[in-house]
């Protein structure tokens, strides 16, 4: 089965055909990040208006490198929730009007289920990737998201935590952007904390007593005290902005004695120990066979070294390209939906908010 | 009879207020409805559904035409993605039109300077004006916001007004020298002058392009600068 995936949900344009829910034929991303590199963030209307343009070369590069004519395929998946509405609605809609004009089926996809569905999938060109063993624990980690879900089959979720404020992406983005690093925060921190020394200032860990959420803003906060000692007063080269629809990220002035690497290095690491720790727990408890790791922070090298050291069952992430969002993974979960059953008509909205458990077995 | 060499389809989400039309020159069918916010759950479901009233098939479209707006920025897109859909799904040529100038268009056959306008939220709206130089209909480049109320604060001529306005207001405005108030069915957007207008533009060889063309974003208190264009006159 040829299925064609779009996804518009966040700040990546991408189209994907997949055979099989496995065998990853295209995947082509248009990343946005120079958009919105000088908004030290994704600025939601920017990221909408950008696929509108760049949508259709996308789908139509996907198609031409998979080899394979629109008459070639089985159906036609989409992220519908949750992301950024503008966005999603680009995708939605094209998705929709495809499957429409070509008659074929409509196949919704949760963004989430995208995500932990990467780790099924196997590039062109390499070594076959074997399909994960149930039950699993699953930690989703990205800019939108910090997730950590026990998967027992196909499209039977448990949601063990979540984040009850920033996602571990966007803390990292944050606090990138308090240490004057740069967009996208992840890389940052990482490249940064690479010549740090973890301990040297103490951040603190949220661990919640003993449920699997988290919480990321506390962390945030405790290191904007830190850094305030060495702030300058920036040299305003403020324009008037008060005609400008999306003011411009202005990072801030510290002085040059400014440790920025030990800060990097705890920030970084307090964010990891405590999603190290309570993936590891999660594992032990529900006695998983496997520990899957998804999402753009698990590109993270920590992240990965901690999580191998701290549990005794395989740990398995994607290849960075399907980690970050990507339509391959989309038309990989569609797959097995489809498998299930699971298809939408017409009248497919946008779900901004959508959760992980919705057309699938919730059993906690 | 439906000429299937020249069928069109015009898309137009601008406002929550949306409409469809097939024409083909001389036959049109239309469908506006309150869609509201959920343009996304609506329109293709009424694309369909006014296909099969007619007893089209998408496959005998030959071409698409979407508005460009201004209007609301998610509604525009929402028509722009599915215009898109349909050009590339299809392998037919996409025409964008300007929102006001299908406003404007059904006037310019009273000869008299025309102001058209869509509501941008916040009590505000979107105009710009059209008047007739040396026999040829040109619209202004600026599109300017400027809250409802004031729409005809300082008219030096007299125009005709062509959007949707609440009952209060257009109660106001009909008592105002210089104001030409048509009534509402000819104030609303019918979907059927967005066709005509792009089958010109089809007709005449000018097609846009999949991967630049996007809609006019046009933010609360500033002015958007768009090329002017020549309006064919309703006549
Ligand atoms: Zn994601």
């Amino acid at each position: 089965m040829i299925i064609l995936g779009i996804e518009t949900s966040c700040d990546e344009t991408s189209a994907a055909v997949v055979r099989d829910g496995r065998w990853v034929l295209s995947n082509v991303i248009r990343s946005q990040v120079d958009l919105h590199e000088r908004y030290g963030g994704i600025v939601p209307e920017l990221a909408s208006r950008r696929h509108v343009t760049t949508i259709i070369p996308t789908i139509d590069l996907a198609i031409e490198q998979a080899g394979v004519s629109p008459s070639a395929l089985d159906a036609i998946a989409v992220t519908e929730g949750p992301g950024l509405a503008g966005s999603l609605l680009v995708g939605v809609n094209i998705a929709k009007t495809l499957a429409y004009v070509w008659e074929k089926p409509l196949i919704p996809v949760n963004h989430l289920e995208g995500h932990i569905y990467a780790n099924w999938l196997t590039l062109p060109g390499e070594p076959e990737v074997e399909p994960p063993i149930f039950p699993l624990v699953c930690l989703i980690v990205s800019g939108g998201h910090t997730e950590l879900v026990l998967m027992r089959d196909h499209g039977d979720y448990g949601l063990l935590g979540r984040t009850l404020d920033d996602a571990a992406g966007e803390a990292f983005d944050k606090g990138a952007r308090l240490l004057g690093l740069g967009f996208p925060g992840g890389p940052a921190i990482q490249r940064a904390a690479e010549h740090g020394r973890p301990g040297r200032f103490a951040l603190p860990r949220a661990w919640l007593g003993d449920s699997y959420d988290f919480s990321f803003s506390g962390l945030k906060t405790a290191l904007l005290r830190l850094v305030e000692h060495y702030r300058r007063p920036a040299q305003t080269n403020r324009r008037s902005t008060s005609r400008k629809p999306f003011p411009e990220y202005e990072p801030p002035v510290y002085a040059p004695t400014m440790p920025v690497a030990d800060l990097a290095a705890e920030y970084q690491e307090a964010i990891v120990e405590v999603l190290v720790e309570k993936t590891a727990r999660a594992a032990r408890d529900f006695r998983a066979a496997m520990v899957l790791l998804a999402g753009g922070v698990a590109a993270n090298a920590l992240l990965r070294r901690r999580l191998q050291e701290a549990v005794h069952v395989p740990v398995r992430y994607p290849p960075p390209i399907l980690c970050t969002d990507n339509a391959a993974m989309i038309a990989g979960a569609a797959y097995y939906l489809y498998q299930r059953g699971v298809t939408a008509g017409l009248e497919l909205d946008v779900q901004a908010q959508l959760p992980l458990v919705t057309r699938t077995l919730i059993r906690t | 009879m439906v000429d299937v060499d020249r069928l069109l389809l015009a898309i137009d989400t601008s406002t929550e207020q949306a409409g469809l039309a097939l024409y083909d020159g001389a036959w049109l069918s239309e469908l506006s409805w309150s869609a509201g916010r959920s343009q996304t759950a609506s329109l293709l479901g009424q694309l369909d559904h006014l296909l099969r009233i007619n007893r089209v098939t998408a496959r005998q479209l030959r071409a698409i035409a979407v508005t460009l707006g201004p209007g609301s920025f998610n509604g525009l897109r929402v028509g722009m993605s599915v215009g898109k859909g349909l050009s590339y799904g299809l392998g037919i040529p996409l025409v964008g039109i300007v929102t006001l100038d299908a406003l404007a268009y059904p006037h310019t056959a009273r000869r008299h300077p025309i102001r058209a306008f869509v509501p941008a939220g916040r009590g505000r709206v979107v105009y710009a004006d059209y008047h007739l130089r040396s026999g040829q209909w040109v619209r202004d480049s600026l599109l300017r916001t400027v809250r409802a109320e004031q729409l005809a604060d300082g008219l030096t001529e007299t125009m005709v007004f062509a959007g949707v306005l609440g009952a209060e207001l257009a109660e106001r405005l009909k008592g105002q020298p210089k104001v030409l108030l048509p009534p509402p069915s000819w104030r609303l957007l019918r979907p059927g002058w967005v066709a005509e207008l792009a089958l010109q533009r089809w007709q005449s060889g000018a097609v846009d392009r999949l991967e630049t063309l996007e809609p006019i974003y046009v933010h609360l208190g500033t002015t958007e600068v768009v090329a002017p264009v020549e309006l064919p006159e309703s006549r």
